[in-house]
C-alpha cells in the first residue's frame, strides 16, 4: 500500500458457509458489498484489519481473509487489480451462460454472524446469495 | 550397509505397551498410554530403554548390539529402511514421523517395513496425527499413534472415527477374506 | 457401463457419511480450514473466488441417461441451473454451500456417482477415449481397465497423500483421442506379441508451469500386471516425489530429475518384488468386469434413413460431428456444448434433462463427457441422426463444429478460479465469434485457452495456445502454436510477447489469416502447414506493425 499513490486497502475474505465474498464493515459484520467497508489507510490500520481477520477466521466466519487494495474515486473504492474487479463484481459472462438462475436477494440487514448463522444458511437446498457489491462501483 | 559378520544376533524384541492414561500421549491398543519410551540424549546409556535415530544406530550399533535392553528407532518421512533392513529385529519399536500430515511418506515405508521385512514390533505413527489420516495409518501397519490434537485425542476415545469401512485394495501381510482378495474386503 | 453391487454402493455411502460428519466439525470449529482443506479436496470441494465448486466424477466420461438427469436435478435445486463439463471428464457446480454438499453427494450416491478424489494429492479421475466401446479403431474397451483402476485408486490407505495430484489417462486406438502422453501415467492398450493383451506404460507428462510429454517407461506389460505395476511406480514416486515445492511435485519433475533409466530401475526393482502377488489380475475378474462394458443390443438390420428433401445444415452436421462406428449402420455422434459465441462446455439444467432423455432413445441410454468439453452419444442409428438434429436444434446444441475453430476448449478461468490470472472464456466468446465466418475454410483446428500457468485449459497441447497472465494488475495473453495432444504429442511453442484482450483476438485472427494464405492446399490442415512453414511466417504476420 503506498500512502502517496492514494491507495487504500479493505479487508475480505470468503464466507465459510456458503464461499460468497464479504468484506468487513465498521459494524465487524462480514457483508456481502463494499458499501460501508472498514478502510486501512495506514500501514498501522492494515495490520490492524490483518489481525481481525484472522481472529475471525479462527471464530469460523470465513476463510482465507486478505487485504485488498483500492483506489478512492469520487467517494467509491475501486480495486486495482483487475483479478479483485473480478471478484468483487462476479463472473463476467453471467449473461451468456445457459440456464442460469441469479439466486434470491438476501435481506440487507442479514449479515453473516457466528457459526450458527453458517449452519442455518446452509440447512437444506435453497438459492445462493447474490453479490451485491455493484453498488460500491 | 551393516558388514555380513557384523549382522544382529539379538532376539526379535517383544514391543512394549504402556499403563493405560487418559492424558497419556500414546493410543494403542483402545486406550491412551503413558509412553514407556524417551528420546536419549547422545551418549547416554543408562536407561532402560533407548529410542534413537538412524544416525545414532548407525554410530554406536557395534555396543548396542550388546545390549540387553529394548531399542526403538525413529525415522524421518524421507529416511530409508533399505540399509538397516537386517536390523529390524533389533527394533522393539520403530516411530515414523509425519512432518506434515500431507506428507504420505511414511505411509508407503510403513509397507515396505510390514509387508517387505515382516517387521513385527509396533510400528508406531508420530508427530501430526489426526482422526482422519488414522484409519489409513492403521490399514497400511501402524498399531500406535501418538497423538497430542485435542480433537483427534477426543474422537479416539469415543470411539468417534469416521471412517470408511470397506476397501478396495489388499493391504497387509496378509491377503483379506474373500474370492476377489485383490480388489476388497472390510475393516473388522 | 459398470453397475453398482451391494459394495460399491456401501462404499460411497459410507464415505458420504465420513464427509458429512467432517463438514459438520468444519462449521462447528472443531476443524480448522487448514485441516479440512486436504479433506474436502478429497470430496472435490473448492473455494473458488465467488463460492466453493463442487467436482464430480464422471468415471471415464460414461454416464447413463438416469445419472445426467440426477446432475441437472442438482443444478436445478442446489445451484444456480448449470454445470460445466471439464478437461478430464468430470462435471463442476460453481455455487453450492459448503453444508449442502453432503446431501449432494447422498443424492449422487442414489444414482452410482460421486465425488471422491477428484481433487487433492491422490489419483484422480481416470480418463478414457471417448469413443470407447464404439469406435473400430481400438483393439478392445479399456473403460474395463479404467474401472479396475478406479476401484483400487479409490481411498488407497498407501497413495492418499502423494507429493502431488497424479493423472492417469487410458486408450486403445492408435489415434490417441484421450491425450496419454500429457498425463504422469498414460496406458496404450494394445495386443502383445504373444496375442494376449498388454499395455504400452508412459510415465511423466504433465502440463503446468513446465509442461513434459510422457516417456515410454514399459513397451509391453501384460494385463495381468497392470496393478501391480501402477502400485510400483506410484511408490517410487510417493517416496521419492519432491515436497518441498508445490511446482516441483509431479512425478515429470521427478523423473527428469533422475532420468527415465533411474526411475525405471527403481520401479522394476519394487514391481518384481509384488508382480505377481495378490494384485496379479486373475482372468475371470477382468472378464467379470470386461462384462459390464458389454456392448448394447444393436439392431440387426437398423432402417434405412428417411427420404427427405435436402438440407445442407444437416449434410454439414453429419460431416462434421459423426464418426465411424464399428457397427454397421451405427454412428458416433459429438454434441458439442460450443455455440457460436457461447462459453464452452457449460450446459443448461433443461439442456442436460433434454439430452437425457435424447441419449435414452437414440443412443442406447448411453452419453460420453469427452476431454474436449463435448458430449458424445455413442450409439446412434444412421436413420435416426434426422430426428437427433431436429430435437438438438430445439435445444441449441446443434452446432456443426466439431474439431473446428470455434470448438473452442477454455477454463473457468478468472471468473471463477481463484488460481486464474485472466479470464478466459469472454476470450473464447470472442474468437468463436470472430472465426465462425469462416470455420469450415479453415478446418481442423484446436484452440485451447489456460487461465493460469496451472493449464487447466491444456494450452500446451492446442494448435493455438493461449495463456492467461497477469501483467501489472491487467489481464494479459500469451500465444502458443503447433501444439498437439495426439499419439503425435508435441508442446506448443510461444510465439513472443504477448497482447492484451484486444490483441490476443487479432493475433489469433493474423495466424489464421496466414494459415489459409500459405497452406498447400484445403487438404493441409492447420499443424502440417505449421510444421511444414516453422513459426517464422506466423510471428511476422503477428508482430507485423500496423
Amino acid at each position: 500500500m503506498s500512502k502517496s499513490s492514494g491507495h487504500v486497502q479493505v479487508l475480505t475474505a470468503n464466507r465459510l458457509g456458503d464461499g460468497a465474498v464479504v468484506f468487513l464493515n465498521f459494524d465487524g459484520d462480514w457483508v456481502a458489498t463494499l458499501a460501508g467497508a472498514v478502510i486501512a489507510r495506514s500501514p498501522d490500520e492494515a495490520r490492524g484489519l490483518v489481525a481481525r481477520g484472522l481472529f475471525d477466521a479462527g471464530r469460523n466466519l470465513v476463510v482465507d481473509p486478505y487485504l485488498v487494495e483500492m483506489r478512492e474515486v469520487a467517494g467509491a473504492l475501486l480495486p486495482i487489480r483487475q483479478r479483485e474487479r473480478v471478484r468483487l463484481d462476479g463472473p463476467s459472462i453471467l449473461d451468456d451462460v445457459p440456464g442460469y438462475t441469479a439466486p434470491v436477494e438476501r435481506p440487507p440487514n442479514a449479515a453473516a454472524r457466528g457459526a450458527e448463522a453458517n449452519a442455518a444458511e446452509g440447512a437444506g437446498p435453497h438459492r445462493g446469495e447474490r453479490l451485491t457489491g455493484a453498488e460500491a462501483a | 550397509m551393516p558388514a555380513p559378520d557384523a549382522r544382529s544376533e539379538r532376539p526379535a524384541q517383544p514391543s512394549l505397551t504402556g499403563k493405560v492414561d487418559p492424558e497419556g500421549a500414546i493410543w494403542k491398543e483402545g486406550a491412551f498410554r503413558r509412553d514407556p519410551w524417551r528420546p536419549s540424549p547422545a551418549g547416554e546409556r543408562g536407561a532402560s530403554h533407548l529410542l534413537l535415530d538412524k544416525a545414532r544406530w548407525a554410530a554406536e550399533r557395534g555396543t548396542l548390539l550388546s545390549r540387553p535392553a529394548p531399542i526403538g528407532l525413529t525415522l524421518g518421512g524421507g529416511e530409508s529402511v533399505d540399509d538397516i533392513a537386517d536390523d529390524l529385529a533389533c527394533f522393539a519399536l520403530i516411530a515414523l514421523n509425519f512432518a506434515k500430515f500431507s506428507d504420505g511418506r511414511p505411509f508407503s515405508t510403513a509397507r515396505l517395513l510390514r509387508e517387505k521385512f515382516g517387521y513385527g514390533g509396533e510400528l508406531r505413527a508420530v508427530g501430526n496425527v489426526l482422526s482422519d489420516q488414522i484409519p489409513f495409518m492403521r490399514r497400511v501397519g501402524f498399531d500406535a499413534f501418538e497423538v497430542h490434537h485435542a480433537p483427534t485425542r477426543r474422537a479416539l476415545s469415543e470411539g468417534r472415527i469416521a471412517e470408511v469401512r470397506l476397501y478396495y485394495q489388499p493391504v497387509g501381510p496378509a491377503p483379506g477374506p474373500g474370492t476377489r482378495t485383490w480388489l476388497r474386503g472390510s475393516v473388522g | 457401463m459398470y453397475r453398482y453391487d451391494e459394495f460399491d454402493a456401501a462404499f460411497v455411502r459410507q464415505r458420504v457419511a465420513q464427509f458429512r460428519d467432517q463438514v459438520a466439525r468444519r462449521l462447528s470449529g472443531e476443524l480448522t480450514e487448514d485441516e479440512f482443506k486436504p479433506l474436502r479436496l478429497k470430496n472435490g470441494v473448492y473455494l473458488q473466488l465467488h463460492a466453493y465448486m463442487l467436482r464430480i466424477a464422471i468415471p471415464y466420461g460414461t454416464m447413463s441417461a438416469r445419472q445426467l438427469r440426477k446432475l441437472a436435478h442438482i443444478a436445478r435445486t442446489y445451484d444456480r441451473g448449470f454445470g460445466h463439463f471439464t478437461t478430464r471428464q468430470n462435471l463442476q457446480f460453481n455455487w453450492p454451500k459448503l453444508a449442502d454438499i453432503p446431501d449432494i453427494l447422498a443424492e449422487l450416491a442414489e444414482v452410482e456417482m460421486h465425488a471422491i478424489q477428484t481433487s487433492g494429492n491422490n489419483v484422480r479421475n481416470v480418463t478414457a477415449d471417448h469413443f470407447a466401446g464404439a469406435t473400430a479403431e481400438e483393439v478392445a474397451d479399456p473403460r474395463p481397465y479404467a474401472e479396475i483402476i478406479r476401484q483400487w485408486s479409490s481411498l488407497h490407505p498407501e497413495f492418499s497423500f502423494l507429493p502431488r495430484k497424479f493423472k492417469i489417462g487410458i486408450t486403445a486406438s492408435e489415434h490417441d483421442r484421450s491425450a496419454i502422453k500429457t498425463h504422469d501415467i498414460g496406458l496404450h492398450l494394445k495386443r502383445l506379441g504373444g496375442g494376449g493383451l498388454g499395455f504400452a506404460v508412459w510415465v511423466g507428462g504433465g502440463q503446468g508451469r513446465t509442461p513434459y510429454l510422457a516417456q515410454l517407461i514399459r513397451d509391453a506389460l501384460p494385463e495381468a500386471d497392470l496393478l501391480s505395476y501402477l502400485e510400483a511406480i506410484l511408490r517410487v514416486y510417493n517416496l521419492h516425489g519432491r515436497r518441498d515445492n508445490i511446482h516441483k511435485a509431479r512425478i515429470k519433475i521427478l523423473i527428469n530429475g533422475i532420468g527415465l533409466e533411474a526411475f525405471r530401475s527403481e520401479v522394476e526393482a519394487e514391481w518384481i518384488r509384488i508382480k505377481d502377488g495378490v494384485l496379479k489380475l486373475p482372468e475371470q475378474e477382468l472378464a467379470r468386469i470386461e462384462a459390464y462394458f458389454a456392448p448394447p443390443q444393436f439392431a440387426a438390420r437398423p432402417p434405412p434413413a428417411e427420404l427427405r428433401p435436402a438440407d445442407r445444415s444437416f449434410d454439414r452436421w453429419v460431416t462434421r460431428n459423426t464418426h465411424a462406428h464399428k457397427q454397421p449402420g451405427y454412428a458416433i455422434l459429438t454434441i458439442t456444448l460450443k455455440p457460436i459465441g457461447g462459453i464452452p462446455g457449460d450446459a443448461s439444467a433443461a439442456q442436460m434433462d433434454a439430452i437425457a432423455d435424447i441419449a435414452e432413445r437414440f443412443s442406447c441410454d448411453e452419453v460420453r463427457v469427452s476431454h474436449e468439453q463435448n458430449l458424445v452419444l455413442p450409439h446412434v442409428r444412421l436413420g435416426d441422426l434426422w430426428s437427433l438434429y431436429q430435437e438438438l436444434k430445439a435445444i441449441g446444441l446443434a452446432e456443426a463444429n466439431a474439431g473446428l475453430a470455434t470448438d473452442i476448449i477454455a477454463c473457468p478461468g478468472l471468473d471463477y478460479c481463484a488460481l486464474a490470472n485472466a479470464r478466459s472464456i469472454p476470450i473464447a466468446q470472442r474468437l468463436s465469434a470472430r472465426l465462425a465466418p469462416r470455420q469450415d475454410l479453415v478446418g481442423d483446428l484446436k484452440i485451447k485457452i489456460s487461465g493460469c500457468i496451472n493449464a487447466c485449459g491444456h494450452h500446451h497441447v492446442g494448435a493455438i495456445g493461449i495463456l492467461g497472465v497477469e501483467k501489472r494488475g491487467e489481464e494479459h495473453y500469451q500465444l502458443l502454436l503447433g501444439g498437439s495432444g495426439t499419439e503425435a504429442a508435441a508442446l506448443a511453442s510461444i510465439t513472443g510477447p504477448g497482447f492484451g484482450p484486444d490483441g490476443i483476438i487479432n493475433a489469433v485472427e493474423k495466424v489464421v489469416d496466414t494459415y489459409l494464405r500459405l497452406r498447400a492446399g484445403p487438404q493441409e490442415a492447420f499443424l502440417a502447414a505449421y510444421a511444414r512453414l516453422g513459426a517464422e511466417p506466423f510471428k511476422e504476420a503477428i508482430y507485423a506493425s500496423a
